[in-house]
């Protein structure tokens, strides 16, 4: 009987074990880098200068990024945003030295007099890309947000494929203190929100109700600031079952863009996901002597492997 | 003695039905039998597919973590020696607005305009000319 007992405890324990391994299958980070890699709005720094900023931020996402992307079956996707151009992000992928990681696209949005901005976003990862592409932001009658989105889309087989959009969203820049300019922001980032929405309908579309997809960037808003009340740019992205990496985390403990001047701590830096089976891990790596924001670092539990299709041959 | 006749007779019309099914069944059997063999045969050739599949697939994804692959829309480092040497030479810029850009400037060999002194024009607020 004693015999009996033990087996029966065995027996439970081992069907139990597989529960305790938190597997994380992608991990994901998004990060505003400031300006990179001058730190000067609209002027490039000195040759030593840039150098020294690329070789900082590359060690920083290998100190904090690199430990997630620990073994062969966990791939790594990065969003990047307000890098100057295309020759500064390779230089700082490649000083990162993460095994893999590759520059999938990077944005090339212009201003209003056709110049490119020094404000680009941009994707890069260890996965088999599919597609990628950057689109700026469509105006409305009255408004036209500045940049737009990158996107890219994965095959992740046999788990399936993964759409990715590195955003940054507009900000909240107010020079004249007007509450119609509040507005006039909360609109950009509402319209460039449904530009969103319809993209991934349209991957959806393309590739099957089983696409998974991540938003990852600097949204520029929240849900804590009595400014955004009426804000449905969040709330749009939850309409489409898109779940936020911070749900059930006090303000405090989800500080992105650390206080400065005039300005408090704020929750501004978000990784939406959805398909996913669950979030196994979600980390905040303070980046205060790099940039003005944090970096956000999550990872991801994908669904089981779908069959593969039937063949025509053994029909 | 015809008593005996039509009694082989019923006996034989009373067995033939037996005999029939009997041969019937031994012809479907074979047919489940070789179906059988036939479904086996096709099950292990589709575990076989499924494995070479997934193989190809573990190929490609590897290849994919060795070479970099660019996006569409990315372009190819330039390697034209002589026109870096020509850019490299100019340091300021006369944007068509009449603003003097220097080299560290966002403005700086954008749209028209032309070479120029560090004198020329009115310096921009950004850069400083």
């Amino acid at each position: 009987m004693r015999h009996l007992r033990h087996l029966a405890t065995l027996v439970m324990v081992a069907a139990l074990l597989p529960l305790q391994v938190t597997r994380a299958d992608i991990a994901c980070a998004t990060w505003n880098l400031n300006l990179f890699p001058s730190r000067l709005w609209n002027i490039r720094a000195s040759d030593a200068v840039e150098s020294a900023n690329i070789k900082a931020s590359a060690q920083f996402l290998r100190r904090t990024v690199a430990p997630l992307h620990n073994s062969d079956n966990t791939s790594l996707i990065l969003f990047l945003q307000e890098i100057r151009d295309e020759d500064s992000c390779r230089k700082l992928l490649a000083a990162t030295a993460i095994a893999g990681l590759k520059l999938d696209v990077i944005s090339d949005f212009k201003d209003e007099t056709g110049i490119a901005i020094w404000q680009q976003v941009s994707l890069a990862s260890t996965l088999l890309l599919l597609e990628s592409g950057s689109v700026p932001w469509r105006a409305s009658s009255s408004v036209t947000p500045p940049r737009g989105y990158a996107y890219a889309v994965y095959d992740n087989s046999p788990h399936g494929t993964i759409a990715c959009f590195s955003l940054h969203l507009k900000s909240n820049l107010n020079l004249s203190g007007d509450v119609r300019e509040v507005q006039r922001n909360i609109l950009k980032r509402e319209l460039a929100s449904h530009q969103i929405l319809a993209k991934t309908k349209e991957l959806t579309t393309k590739y099957g109700n089983e696409l998974m997809v991540i938003l990852g960037g600097d949204f520029n808003t929240n849900e804590d600031d009595a400014r955004f009340v009426s804000e449905a740019t969040l709330r749009s992205f939850y309409g489409a079952h898109f779940r936020n990496c911070f749900t059930g985390l006090a303000a405090k403990d989800r500080v992105t863009c650390p206080a400065i001047g005039r300005y408090p701590d704020a929750t501004f830096d978000y990784i939406l996901y959805r398909g996913f089976t669950k979030m196994t891990g979600r980390y905040i790596f303070p980046a205060a002597a790099l940039s003005d924001h944090n970096l956000v670092a999550i990872e991801l539990q994908q669904p089981p492997p779908t069959p593969d299709p039937p063949d025509e041959r053994v029909r | 003695m015809k008593l005996k006749y039509i009694a082989a007779i019923c006996i034989t019309l009373l067995l033939m039905p037996a005999a029939i099914a009997n041969s019937n069944q031994e012809q479907a059997s074979t047919v489940v039998r070789l179906l059988q063999e036939q479904v086996e045969k096709l099950a292990a050739e589709n575990e076989l597919l499924r494995k070479e599949n997934q193989a190809l697939r573990r190929q490609i994804g590897a290849a994919t973590k060795d070479n970099a692959t660019p996006s569409a829309n990315l372009k190819a480092p330039s390697t034209d020696k002589t026109a870096k040497e020509n850019d490299a030479a100019i340091e300021y810029w006369l944007s068509g607005n009449g603003k003097r850009h220097n080299s560290r400037c966002r403005y700086f060999k954008i749209g028209q305009g032309r070479p120029c002194g560090k004198t020329d024009g009115t310096p921009c607020k950004i850069c400083g000319g």
